[in-house]
């Protein structure tokens, strides 16, 4: 069986009568990068500090690497924190930031420094040991918070929204350069973010969290393609949703008298749900017939982003609807009246 | 158009002279209160006092008597009076310093409630203050009759008052409030995640003290340093009332050589002298933290 490095067993933590986390299990596999997504306040953060030992658990057991962490001091935990903030310490420098954790163990002066030029050279700062914090740039700050998190060599690094501050172009760049470093190290990565292009580009697994429960495990792939409810669905990916009734392979649709060919699926006749269609998956044109699933529709709005455009249409039923294609040299022009559809395949249906 | 429109145009047009107009209320107090009469102070200096007669003898006697009079007695009162600053501030800091770190970072509601109450004595004045203390630590105070009413004591204590260490003791105790303010703004000033990054990197409580809290509020104290030893070096009040014959200092001499003693030129050589060395002792320490940080933590 594969190591677990983190498990947690039913935890709950409140804050007086509000409930941030909900109950919730899960468990990390060792060398996993394992996202917690959702939106703000869902508990994402709650329980990334519980795992850090800075908030307590109500109820609930915390496993770092097989061991029983929930009465264990923060300072004593085989994990480390990277802040939402970074918080480098300002009156140091880089190596005596990194090396606080070190000089903590009380290591010899020459291991730390072998160990601080080691993790410079992991994330790609080699000698960067005399600069002073102010002189870092933005991404800069991030690596070296990222190296002093990972100087005690960690069971569990975790990630509390690190690339938030950052703008968009440092951010992509973090992303590659994030899942680089944990692949590099082979530290199992916990983070929190709200932003499902940072959990699915580099997440091996991710947690759709909301109201503190989760409410979907699985790998980056089946949360984008089968999401298991709504919820899920319009987070990742901005399914289009389309809800309807289900009934013996085709959901009929509560705006339309029409129904939406689905194919047999395992939810009970009659059971509402949300039909999920991923923007990329429909087709848009004026002669696609031969789609099991056809509705007619008028553009609203059409943005060309140079490789896909990306239009935004009504269809019957009043349902606004989003579809992605890729860019042939031929464009829609808005208020153009067509015809939109999508194979039964392509169709995946959530709980509403 | 009349003059006086003639000239609010001139001076609308030159930029430097309407800021100059701007700040003159302010350029004429510094002038008139201040720059005056120090420029007195120093022209006396260099003079001699003959009864009650002031000669402009321009020489610098005054200056040499500062380091010789009476066998070197006021040079070795300035340093008796610099390490007696010097002891009150290290005091009062250790006094203050716990209390600011509490209210930064135990107290969470109130906060500002507590610290303006930290600064109720200063709702009496200075005297007050001394002569309070003398009802409490003076030879028929407080303590001594407490002390007395136990049988702890059979005769009152009379180490507690009219000596050096009465007039640290109540500089002490006035000062520490003040100081409580500066260094509560560094304290605040300090990110909280910091603390918790240290910990998370294994640092016990103790050692985040050492190595995050105490480094980053160091600005607070060098600034409560400044607000102390600079003024409790000229300080006169206190050891005047509580000092007695064996807690006199630097100030008193001041005081006397420009009434009992009638030397008006030999104490203004006193005064630029102390103003000379507390200039030093004030660059130095804004040379440390930096003139920004300073302002900063006012």
């Amino acid at each position: 069986m594969e190591k677990k490095d983190v498990v947690l067993e039913n935890v709950t933590k409140k804050f007086g009568d509000f409930v941030a986390v909900d109950d919730i299990s899960f468990s990390v596999k060792r060398g996993e990068f394992f996202s917690l997504l959702g939106p703000s306040g869902c508990g994402k953060t709650t329980t990334l500090r519980m795992l850090a030992g800075l908030e307590k658990p109500t109820k609930g057991k915390i496993y770092i690497g097989e061991e029983d962490v929930s009465e264990v001091a923060p300072f004593e935990r085989p994990c480390n924190l990277f802040f939402q903030n970074v918080a480098l310490f300002p009156h140091m420098n880089v190596s005596e930031n990194i090396a606080f954790g070190l000089e903590m163990k009380k290591l010899p002066k020459s291991e730390i420094e072998k160990r601080v030029k080691e993790l410079l050279d992991v994330v790609g700062l080699p000698g960067f040991e005399k600069r002073r914090t102010k002189e870092l740039s933005g991404g800069q700050v991030q690596r070296i918070g990222i190296a002093r998190a990972l100087a005690r060599r960690p069971r569990v690094l975790l990630l509390d929204e690190p690339l938030g501050p950052l703008d968009l172009k440092l951010r992509e760049e973090m992303m590659i350069e994030l899942k680089r470093i944990q692949k590099v190290v082979g530290t199992t990565f916990v983070y929190v973010t709200h932003d499902q292009g940072e959990a699915i580009t580099m997440s091996d697994e991710i947690a759709a969290m909301k109201e503190g429960r989760i409410i979907q495990i699985g790998s980056t792939e089946e949360l984008y393609n089968k999401p298991r409810t709504a919820f899920v669905a319009e987070f990742i990916g901005r399914s289009n949703l389309i809800r309807g009734r289900y009934r013996e392979g085709k959901v009929n649709l509560n705006n339309l008298n029409k129904s939406i060919i689905t194919g047999p699926h395992k939810v009970a006749d009659n059971d509402y749900v949300a039909v999920c269609i991923k923007p990329e998956r429909i087709s848009i044109g004026e002669d696609i017939a031969n789609l099991d699933n056809v509705f007619e529709a008028v553009i609203e709005e059409v943005y060309f982003r140079g490789a896909q455009i990306n239009y935004k249409v009504l269809m019957e039923g009043n349902y606004k609807i989003s579809i992605l294609e890729h860019y042939k040299g031929k464009i829609f022009e808005q208020g153009k009246k067509l015809k939109i559809g999508w194979e039964k395949e392509d169709v995946h249906l959530s709980e509403t | 158009m009349s003059i006086s429109n003639k000239i609010l145009k001139l001076i609308r047009k030159s930029e430097k002279l309407s800021i100059g107009m701007q700040l003159s209320p302010a350029m004429f107090w510094i002038v008139f209160f201040l720059l005056i009469p120090l420029g007195i102070l120093v022209i006396y200096s260099f003079w001699e006092m003959v009864g009650t007669r002031l000669i402009p003898v321009w020489d610098l006697r005054n200056y040499v008597d500062v380091f010789t009079r009476v066998g070197g007695m006021y040079i070795r009162l300035f340093v008796k009076s610099l390490a007696m600053s010097a002891l009150v501030t290290v005091g009062s800091i250790a006094l203050a310093y716990p209390v600011a770190y509490f209210v930064s970072l135990r107290i969470e509601k109130y906060k500002y409630t507590w610290l303006i109450l930290l600064m109720g004595p200063y709702l009496v004045c200075w005297v007050i203050l001394v002569l309070g203390w003398k009802m409490v630590i003076g030879y028929s105070g407080l303590l001594n009759y407490l002390g007395q009413l136990l049988g702890l004591i059979s005769e009152p204590m009379s180490w507690m008052w009219n000596n050096w260490w009465a007039v640290v003791f109540i500089l002490i105790m006035g000062w520490a409030p003040w100081l409580v303010l500066p260094m509560f703004v560094s304290l605040e000033k300090i990110d909280k995640s910091l603390l918790e990054a240290a910990a998370d990197l294994g640092a016990k409580p103790m050692k985040r003290f050492l190595r995050i809290t105490l480094p980053l509020s160091s600005p607070g104290l060098l600034v409560a340093t400044f607000f102390v030893l600079i003024p409790t070096f000229g300080e006169f009040v206190t050891p005047a009332l509580a000092g007695g014959s064996r807690g006199v200092m630097y100030g008193n001499a001041i005081d006397a050589s420009f009434t009992s003693m009638m030397a008006w030129p030999f104490g203004s050589a006193l005064s630029i002298f102390l103003m000379i060395i507390s200039l030093i002792v004030a660059t130095i320490l804004i040379r440390i933290v930096g003139l920004e940080k300073l302002m900063e933590s006012l």
